[in-house]
């Protein structure tokens, strides 16, 4: 109950903040349907070459490229949510007052990240949404391998964004985790085209990212209305991961905090 | 075992906390094995507040004072030493140390500035665990006792400093906690609001609800005019502690008088002459005289040498050592040598 209370209370603070920069907001909702546009138009002139939906495993190139944004967005988001906010708070001075409150450090740094992880839900629901009435083939997936998937996924990407605010609490700025793995996710995890055009090596290290499995389970799922079999081994990678990096991520944000608190930084910035 | 009575709302024994010394760039790159040098930020702290007391650490800038807050609520860990805060052990007991204290900084940006003032303390009351049924009613109540109802709906950015500063009072008592640190809350504001919020500590939370303050401060006067005891420190060390009085009893040996005369006159075998003044227009001569020795004699003797000297005396009043001077030989004499 306590967790929910404070939960509400994050959420209230955000959208009221959110509410205060209008222009901002409504620019936000702007900018989905005009980025839709221009992976429309993209999508329509790969549509004149056939042979483009094989490597694509049967799909269409719109279809493909509005899960992978979908995915690389939600990434991003949750990777960096959560030393943004720490940094938020440290810049603003308002982390102080929140670190005296009876609630420990990690539920104020999840809470704090919670209203950009739900808003960045609803914009994927969106731009799903959307990329449907664009002419995305899309099917209502299967809701227990979908809610597998996205459970997996957020423990997978939340274990490297828990790091690396951690990294932000005692180095302050500087945080090259979320840099390197929002880039070679871009690069390399089946964003925009086929891991399978990569060079050898690179589609390694591709097999290796979350993103990758975690956009290619859900054009799975969604594209092509896939069961829970067909997207196992995506299921299973990011169980390992999640297994491997949320300690991991959980661990490196509890070593900084303790010597941050050891070397009195907590709150410099 | 620490000394911890019901009595006591916060006991520190031996508290030490250094930090290192930044190093720069060059030396760093220098001496890249080089380990750095450490500031020693408080030295074997030893304190004990009373419930319901006003507590002042005095201090100059970097005597320590405001670590030894940090500390207290659990910002800053300590490399040695223990502390407890209403009973409950600093490095074991975090949450009950939270629910506790009330902690008011000195930084006006502590607070959303895009969120009206009762939006930020609605906020703040869900993170103190405030009953959400009760949290519109403690806010409306505590706006009204920090004067802020009429603000309440501004943006916190509208406010004056005066207002960020007791809306963080009004923050600190949103659960109502029985002991209140206070960093420095009146630094930054102007001499008129600095007297309010010090009228409020005063009258109203220590003097009304009975709160334990421990009050961080480097202005004497309001040390002066707030606290009930007061420790001083210096370079992380409590040099003394005790009440204001106590203090000025420590210096009674030095008794100084104004003497004001119609001319220059010799006082050298009844005191030491500190000061000499003469005021053109009326050609009066003004002179401040250490006496000698602390007995009723030494008095006598100023008299006699006065009389002697055949000067008219206009005036001859007993001179109170001014604070600063006080605070100035408590910040710098020997803990060692005077003990607490």
């Amino acid at each position: 109950m306590r967790t929910l209370a404070l939960l509400r209370a994050f959420l209230v603070r955000d959208f009221l903040q959110e509410m205060s920069y209008r222009t901002n907001f409504i620019m936000q909702w702007v900018g989905v349907a005009a980025s839709l546009t221009v992976w429309y138009f993209l999508g329509s002139f790969f549509a004149r070459f056939p042979q483009l939906a094989e490597s694509l495993g049967g799909m269409d190139y719109f279809s493909y490229s509005v899960v992978g944004i979908a995915f690389l967005r939600y990434l991003s988001t949750i990777n960096s949510t959560f030393a943004r906010k720490v940094r938020q708070e440290q810049v603003a001075g308002t982390l102080e007052a929140m670190l005296v409150t009876p609630n420990s450090t990690p539920t104020l740094v999840l809470l704090s990240s919670a209203y950009e992880m739900l808003s960045a839900s609803l914009w994927i629901l969106a731009w799903l949404f959307l990329g449907r009435l664009f002419g995305a083939t899309f099917h209502f997936p299967a809701l227990l391998p979908a809610l597998l998937l996205l459970g997996l996924v957020m423990a997978s990407f939340a274990s490297i964004g828990i790091m690396s605010a951690g990294m932000v609490i005692y180095f302050k700025r500087g945080d090259p985790v979320t840099w390197l793995l929002a880039s070679g996710s871009t690069l390399l995890g089946g964003i925009f085209f086929p891991v399978s055009i990569l060079p050898e090596g690179a589609q390694m290290l591709a097999r290796l990212l979350p993103i990758t499995h975690a956009v290619e389970g859900f054009r799975e799922l969604i594209v092509k209305g896939a069961s829970l079999a067909d997207i196992w081994p995506n299921l299973q990678y990011l169980l390992v991961f999640a297994a491997i990096f949320l300690p991991l991520g959980l661990g490196v944000f509890y070593l900084a905090l303790r010597r941050a608190r050891v070397e009195g930084t907590l709150i410099q910035y | 075992m620490m000394n911890s009575t019901q009595d006591t709302a916060v006991v520190c024994e031996g508290l030490s906390k250094s930090f290192a010394r930044r190093r720069s760039l060059a030396a760093t790159l220098r001496h890249p094995l080089r380990r750095a040098g450490q500031i020693k930020a408080l030295d074997g702290v030893d304190l004990a507040v009373q419930r319901g007391e006003i507590f002042g650490l005095l201090g100059p800038n970097g005597a320590g004072k405001t670590t030894l807050l940090k500390i207290l609520s659990g910002l800053v860990l300590p490399d040695g030493g223990q502390a407890r805060v209403d009973g409950a052990d600093i490095a074991r007991q975090e949450m009950a140390v939270r629910r506790a204290i009330g902690y008011v900084t000195s930084d006006e940006r502590s607070f959303y500035w895009r969120l009206s003032g009762r939006q930020n303390l609605i906020f703040f009351a869900r993170l103190f665990h405030v009953p959400p049924a009760e949290i519109p009613r403690r806010v409306a109540e505590l706006l009204q006792r920090v004067e802020l109802t009429d603000k309440a709906s501004e943006p916190f950015s509208a406010f004056s400093s005066g207002m960020k500063q007791r809306l963080a009072i009004a923050r600190a008592l949103l659960h109502a906690p029985p002991i209140l640190f206070l960093d420095e809350p009146t630094r930054s504001l102007d001499p008129v609001t600095a007297r309010h919020i010090r009228d409020f500590i005063r009258d109203k939370l220590s003097g009304g609800e009975g709160k334990t303050i421990l009050l961080a401060t480097h202005n004497l006067h309001e040390a002066a005019s707030l606290c009930h005891r007061m420790a001083i420190l210096n370079r992380g060390r409590v040099q003394r502690t005790g009440r204001l009085d106590e203090f000025r009893a420590l210096f009674a040996a030095q008794r100084i008088y104004r003497v004001e005369l119609d001319r220059p006159v010799d006082l050298d075998s009844a005191g030491r002459v500190l000061s000499s003044t003469r005021d053109e227009a009326s050609g009066a001569i003004t002179m401040e005289v250490q006496l000698h020795d602390q007995g009723d004699d030494s008095l006598s003797s100023l008299v006699s040498s006065l009389a002697a000297s055949g000067a008219r005396v206009r005036e001859i009043t007993r001179q109170e050592p001014p604070l600063e001077d006080l605070f100035d030989r408590l910040f710098h004499e020997d803990p060692g040598e005077e003990g607490q």
